[in-house]
This record gives structure tokens, C-alpha cells and sequence, in this order.
């Protein structure tokens, strides 16, 4: 892998100041458009609020107005052309991978909770302790709320270039809070542990090796139908073996199911299941 | 034994998203930027 931009310095922006009316909602999407900043050397640099609406959520949901990894993941690749690994989920990266990465080039979109920030000198949230994201690169944390607007919020622009203390950042990743019980407890997503979107420079390669186990002839497996970014259903195939390009994993919502994510990958190459979508356990990445 | 194998298991998981910020009657008025990509483009287009 090589490093990216690795002299270019992203420039900061704001939720709030420059997001115009959803600039309160849109971290994620603020954070998602420094990741393309750096990942194009700055040839690049949308605003928090053009990758809202270039979203499949330009106008926020009522009841959850924020978006995503896998969400803002899309946007990058469909507009920008800039892929965005998304290690959220089952895929989410623990603390010490999550900073090989980052020292390895690779800018990122950091999801966490913001009460481990607001409690330490970068409190940038006037009482804000929900879930937050934030981009950060090997040099730099770049927090969209950290405008100086007011006495005793974190002033990114005067500070200049820097990292948030280590210990601060991995309280706030595994603080997350990713559901809650029916007893209303809420989950988290645990010490040592880092849900992201990380930029990647160039598009990893992917294969699918679907066959059965032991002497079966045979192997069922499902294959979803996506519309509009969603999960909308299944059919089984059947195959004695495949082999074929995919795609890198991506996470789909499957709202009549049960509203939770999956990840699929998308089979390539001319198959009669080309373009087919199956669960991403069947590929594996091709090494570079 | 069945002469087709299953094993297409995966593990779901929540949708997680970011949370409002709550503006505070003292916040900014939010404006609009343009991109900085946009700036450029219209510098480039003025003579």
C-alpha cells in the first residue's frame, strides 16, 4: 500500500459555521469530505454538506438525521471516485489496527462518542456527548464542531495541525454507542475497539470462491436483490464451484427484515451470475 | 446426506448513526460554502 498525500495537510471545516441548514447533522459527512480531500491530494475538497446531499439521505431522516460509514462510503466512490473501506460492523478494526492504518497513509473517518472528547481539553461540543465522527490522518484530527464559536470551544483553527492524545480517541471509539437492549442498557462498541471508514488510494482487489465442502456435488447459497441501495429480498443459486471478481464488501440495510446491515459483494466477470449480490464471507481480498 | 450444502451464514449488525448536535441559540447562523473545488472552478472561468 502506498502512502497517501502524505505531505498535503487537509484544510479544516465546519459542521456548523458551512454546512448551511443540515450543518448540525452532517459530521459524518464532514469528516468523509477531508478523507477525500486527502485521498485526492486536495484536487478534491467538497464540502460536509455537498456529500449530504449527494447522499441517499439529503434531507435527514426525522427520527435519525445523521448518516453513516457505509452511507457516505457510497458517495465517495459513486462522485468522488475515492474508495472508503468501511470497518464498521463485524468488519470494525481494533485500536492497534486502526492506528497501523493510519500510519500506514490511509485517512479516516473515526465514529465515537463524544463524551471522552467534551471531557477533555478539545471539548468542542457545548454539552454534546452523542455520536460523533471525526477525520483523522497520521498528523492530524480534524473535529467539524471545533469552530471556537464560543468561550471554551476547541478552536481547530488556532490550535493548527494535530492529533488528539491517543488515549482520548480510543475511549471515544470504544465508547460508541451501536444499539441498545431491550431493557433499554446501551451497547457499545468496546474497549479496543474502532468503528471507520478508512481511504484507500487505490481500488483493492477482490474474488469470490464459492464451492461445496466435502463430497457434496453441490453448493445453495443466497443472492440478494438490491434496489436503491437497500436489501429487498433473496433467491438461492446453486453451483458446484465459482470463482469470479467482486467487488470489495459493502454494507446494505434490509429494512422488511429486520432493519439490520450486511455485507455483500457484488460477483463480477461473465458468469450467468455476473452482477449477482452474495454475502462477502465468499471473498476474500487478492493480495497487491 | 443431502447432495447440496448450505453454509451462507453471516453475522447483521446495527445501523450506526452520528447524533444531532443540539444548536445553541448563540451558535453561528449556519450559511452555505461553497466547495473549495466550485471557488476554483469560477476562478478559473473569469477572465
Amino acid at each position: 500500500m502506498s502512502p497517501q498525500c502524505e505531505t498535503y495537510l487537509v484544510p479544516p471545516g465546519f459542521q456548523l459555521k458551512a454546512g448551511g441548514p443540515t450543518g448540525g447533522f452532517d459530521c459524518t459527512a464532514w469528516a468523509a469530505s477531508r478523507v477525500i480531500a486527502k485521498s485526492t491530494c486536495g484536487s478534491r475538497v467538497p464540502t460536509g454538506r455537498r456529500i449530504r446531499l449527494l447522499s441517499d439521505e439529503p434531507v435527514p431522516d426525522r427520527d435519525s438525521p445523521g448518516l453513516n460509514v457505509p452511507q457516505v462510503s457510497e458517495v465517495a466512490y459513486d462522485h468522488f471516485r475515492v474508495y472508503i473501506e468501511q470497518r464498521v460492523g463485524w468488519r470494525a478494526l481494533t485500536w492497534d489496527q486502526y492506528e497501523a492504518e493510519l500510519r500506514a497513509g490511509r485517512p479516516a473517518v473515526i465514529q465515537v462518542d463524544y463524551g471522552a472528547i467534551a471531557d477533555s481539553p478539545y471539548d468542542a461540543g457545548r454539552g454534546f456527548r452523542g455520536g460523533h465522527a471525526i477525520y483523522e490522518d497520521w498528523n492530524d484530527t480534524i473535529d467539524s464542531l471545533a469552530d471556537g464559536r464560543a468561550p471554551g470551544v476547541y478552536n481547530r483553527a488556532k490550535a493548527g495541525v494535530r492529533r488528539y492524545p491517543r488515549d482520548v480517541m480510543r475511549e471515544a471509539a470504544g465508547r460508541l454507542i451501536i444499539g441498545f437492549s431491550p431493557e433499554g442498557n446501551a451497547r457499545r462498541a468496546g474497549e479496543g475497539k474502532v468503528w471507520a471508514g478508512l481511504g484507500r488510494d487505490v481500488m483493492p482487489t477482490f474474488r469470490v470462491d464459492i464451492r461445496p465442502r466435502g463430497r457434496r456435488p453441490l453448493i445453495r447459497f443466497r443472492v440478494f436483490d438490491i434496489e436503491k441501495g437497500r436489501i429487498v429480498g433473496f433467491d438461492h443459486a446453486r453451483v458446484s464451484r465459482l470463482e469470479a471478481p467482486s467487488t470489495p464488501p459493502r454494507a446494505f440495510v434490509w429494512p422488511e427484515e429486520d432493519g439490520e446491515m450486511r455485507f455483500l459483494v457484488r460477483i463480477g466477470g461473465t458468469g450467468r451470475l455476473a452482477g449477482k449480490w452474495v454475502h462477502s464471507h465468499w471473498a476474500e481480498e487478492q493480495a497487491a | 446426506m443431502s447432495e447440496i450444502d448450505e453454509q451462507d451464514q453471516e453475522p447483521t449488525f446495527p445501523v450506526v448513526k452520528s447524533q444531532p448536535y443540539p444548536v445553541q441559540p448563540d451558535d453561528p447562523a449556519p450559511v452555505e460554502a461553497d466547495d473549495v473545488e466550485d471557488l476554483v472552478g469560477k476562478e478559473v472561468a473569469q477572465p
